[in-house]
């Protein structure tokens, strides 16, 4: 196996590879990257057993030939050669050679055969959109999944798609996050999967802002997307998602409209003197005014005022300030909308100009 | 692992057999003879032994007549929990003068969390290094393990013991736990260990790659999950300057066994009810929120069991209760230590609701 390429073409692909390689290292051969040669064209492979990222990238004249190498050092050697370098690569029994300009590199390598493959699977669903419109569907609520809980399917996010509309849900028990967007398909069937934690970080990594399309597709027990020369695929999460209807609250009859931006940074200062470990602020509400409360352990307190359209009695509630903070950083219009009932039920927070996300959140007891 | 965790530097800093340094400073003599601290008595126990008597095989929690025959010239001391204490205050105002970031875990344990230490360049290395020097000069050597959590510092503070420390840098931390035995794990019990054994889980290396729902059928939902984390490395707890006491409890060793549970009876209702509600501020009974109450029972083989019930407030009559249930136990063994404790609510526990989503 041999060929050349240029620093900057093979840089970001190996970047996205790298992502997905093992950093556990349970299993030597995943710290490695798969390399593919045919004579017109370079695939490279990272996985993790669970999250698959595969980029090909066009050669010219190369001896065909695969290999896999260390990730990181291979990673770390690329970014670190100059920029518009030509790299060559020329692999032999158990090594393989790197050149660029006066440098030289050694790395050991173990034979592709021993590469583990995602098992074939069937797409049932495939969904094709812009990838900056994934992108964002997905940060409206990704930062809303379980980390490390022991009911493991909230560790991920949930994609469904019914006829004409794809969304993502997240929730760790305390607050979840649904956001939506309408495809240019229709006539789905519905389906339900849940994408684990890593996936979903990795892809966000991985998809850019713009309108460039990337296809979807879902199967039983896998998800892929495929950018123009990225694939990406991970395993589902075994397991029920809860429903995330019966979380929404209805009836709720206090509403407050206020400045998000005003809000956010109001938080933002409550949230220096709040219990480092629980989080608290007190909210109270009176006609158009908000006052935020937080104090910690050592009897230190913050208070913030803020003007706001609200027309009901007074009455005050509590939350995670962490969880407005998460909120108020996802959405993106002027104004946010909360509603509320009472102090132990939950609040619905929604940009109060677009109905695409909404976000739900359970207070803390005073 | 997250970023920040991993960006955390956290030593664990053991004192080498503290009750016995502390005891040749004040007598130097016994530096050169196989000693323990406790376990004279007709039915001691050894708290602490000097590295003298440990090549003899004499250990803490040893009756005193076992650590005798094991080493025939063994020096008793009796325990001096006063001088223990104020070289303890000692050791921890040294470590004041590098870090407010302390956490006495017990009166020879701490952890120091080093993440914004200055000292020697922010080398958490160095900085130990200096540390265990100055309480050599005080008279007391100390080990300790470094790594970005408390689990595995804990665990590396054990490596070159005494007198040594050994660091596990963030990113070895898998394949350091890879190769140990799951009973360096805290948190897997000698029940646990048994059905992971038959399990065929013997390494942590097994844990690290067996699938966690497998493990939570095994061990149930919570301690699967968390044993799954901890032999991957996961452990966000921070180390906690302020200590919130979590339990009160008070114990004694019986001056001859019971055999009948009247005695017990009449010693819970005479002696350590009493004693417990003073150790709990001489409140009234209805006055003591809790989560639990637990009773301990030891008997003259050594074993011990424990029963706990669920209680909102202490009640002194669910102690009986405990002590009846306990008590068919003891098989005929007679019962040598009685304790009774319970745990406090945290204040902020459960303050956060939950979402309905089942």
């Amino acid at each position: 196996m041999k060929f050349t390429i240029s620093r900057d073409a093979l840089l970001k692909p190996l970047q996205v590879v790298s992502g997905a390689v093992e950093r556990r290292n349970t299993l030597p051969i995943l710290s490695n990257v798969l390399i593919q040669v045919t004579e017109d064209s370079l695939r490279m492979t990272g996985t993790d057993l669970e999250v698959e990222l595969v980029s090909e990238i066009e050669l010219e004249g190369a001896t065909p030939g695969e290999v896999t190498v260390p990730a990181k050092k291979l990673l770390d050697i690329v970014r670190s050669l100059t920029e518009g370098a030509d790299v060559k690569f020329d692999a032999s029994e158990d090594k393989v050679v790197v050149r660029a300009s006066r440098s030289r590199f050694t790395l050991s390598s173990l034979p592709a055969s021993d590469f583990p493959n995602i098992d074939e699977w069937e797409s049932e669903i495939q969904i094709q959109m812009a990838q900056g419109d994934l992108k964002d569907l997905m940060e409206k609520t990704h930062f809303s999944m379980a980390n490390q809980d022991v009911r493991y399917y909230l560790n991920g996010m949930l994609f469904e798609v019914n006829d004409d509309v794809l969304r993502t849900v997240a929730t760790d028990g305390h607050r979840l996050a649904l956001s939506a967007v309408s495809l240019e398909q229709s006539a789905l069937p519905h389906k339900q999967v849940i994408v684990p934690r890593k996936g979903v970080s990795e892809l966000l990594r991985l998809l850019g802002d713009d309108d460039a399309p990337v296809s979807l597709s879902l199967g039983q027990n896998h998800i892929r997307v495929t950018t123009g020369n990225m694939t990406f695929t991970s395993k589902l999460l075994d397991g029920r998602f809860p429903d995330y209807r019966r979380v929404l609250p209805q009836g709720g009859d206090r509403i407050v409209v206020a400045d998000r931006d005003l809000l956010r940074q109001s938080c933002v200062r409550a949230s220096i003197l709040s219990n480092e470990k629980f989080r608290g602020v007190r909210m109270a509400l009176s006609p158009n005014e908000v006052v935020l409360t937080a104090n910690n352990p050592e009897q230190e307190q913050a208070e913030e005022r803020l003007e706001v359209d609200y027309s009901g009695e007074s009455f005050e509630i509590g939350f995670n300030v962490t969880y407005l903070q998460d909120v108020l950083n996802a959405i993106q219009g002027e104004q946010v909308k909360l509603t509320l009932s009472d102090p132990n039920s939950s609040a619905i927070v929604e940009d109060n100009a677009d109905d695409g996300a909404l976000y739900v959140v359970m207070p803390m007891r005073l | 692992m997250s970023e920040h965790t991993s960006n955390r530097k956290i030593a664990l800093l053991d004192l080498d057999a503290f009750f016995a340094a502390v005891e040749v400073l004040k007598e130097p003599k016994l530096a050169h003879r196989p000693f323990a601290v406790g376990g004279g008595g007709e039915r001691g126990v050894v708290a602490t032994a000097n590295y003298l008597a440990r090549k003899f095989g004499v250990r803490s929690a040893m009756p005193g007549h076992q650590a005798r025959r094991l080493c025939p010239d063994l020096v008793f001391v009796k325990p001096d929990m006063a001088s223990y204490k104020a070289m303890s205050k000692q050791v921890q105002t040294i470590l004041l003068r590098y870090t407010d970031r302390i956490e006495p875990a017990s009166i020879d344990e701490f952890y120091i969390d080093l993440t914004e230490n200055k000292s020697y360049q922010g080398s958490a290395s160095l900085t130990l290094e200096a540390i265990r020097a100055e309480l050599r000069e005080l008279g007391v050597s100390a080990s300790a393990g470094i790594s970005c959590q408390k689990m595995v510092a804990k665990i590396a503070s054990e490596e070159h013991k005494p007198d040594g420390q050994f660091v596990v840098p963030p990113d070895q931390i898998i394949q350091y736990l890879a190769n140990l035995p799951l009973k360096r794990i805290p948190g897997a019990g000698p029940k646990s260990q048994e059905r992971l054994n038959a399990a065929g889980f013997r390494l942590v290396r097994d844990i690290q790659t067996a699938d966690p729902t497998k493990l939570q059928r095994l061990l149930g939902e919570h301690s699967g999950m968390l044993l799954f984390q901890r032999c991957l490395g996961v452990d966000d707890r921070p180390v906690q300057t302020t200590r919130l006491r979590k339990q009160i409890s008070v114990e004694e060793t019986l001056h001859r066994d019971f055999k009948q549970i009247k005695d017990a009876e009449r010693f819970l209702e005479n002696t350590l009810l009493p004693s417990l509600q003073k150790r709990a501020g001489g409140h009234r009974w209805q006055d003591l929120h809790a989560k639990g109450q637990t009773l301990k029972l030891k008997f003259n083989d050594f074993n011990q069991t424990t029963v706990s019930k669920v209680s909102n407030r202490v009640s002194p009559s669910l102690y009986y209760q405990l002590l009846t249930e306990a008590w068919p136990r003891a098989k005929s063994r007679p019962v040598r230590l009685i304790g009774i404790g319970f745990t406090l609510p945290d204040p902020d526990e459960n303050r956060q609701l939950e979402l309905a989503l089942e």
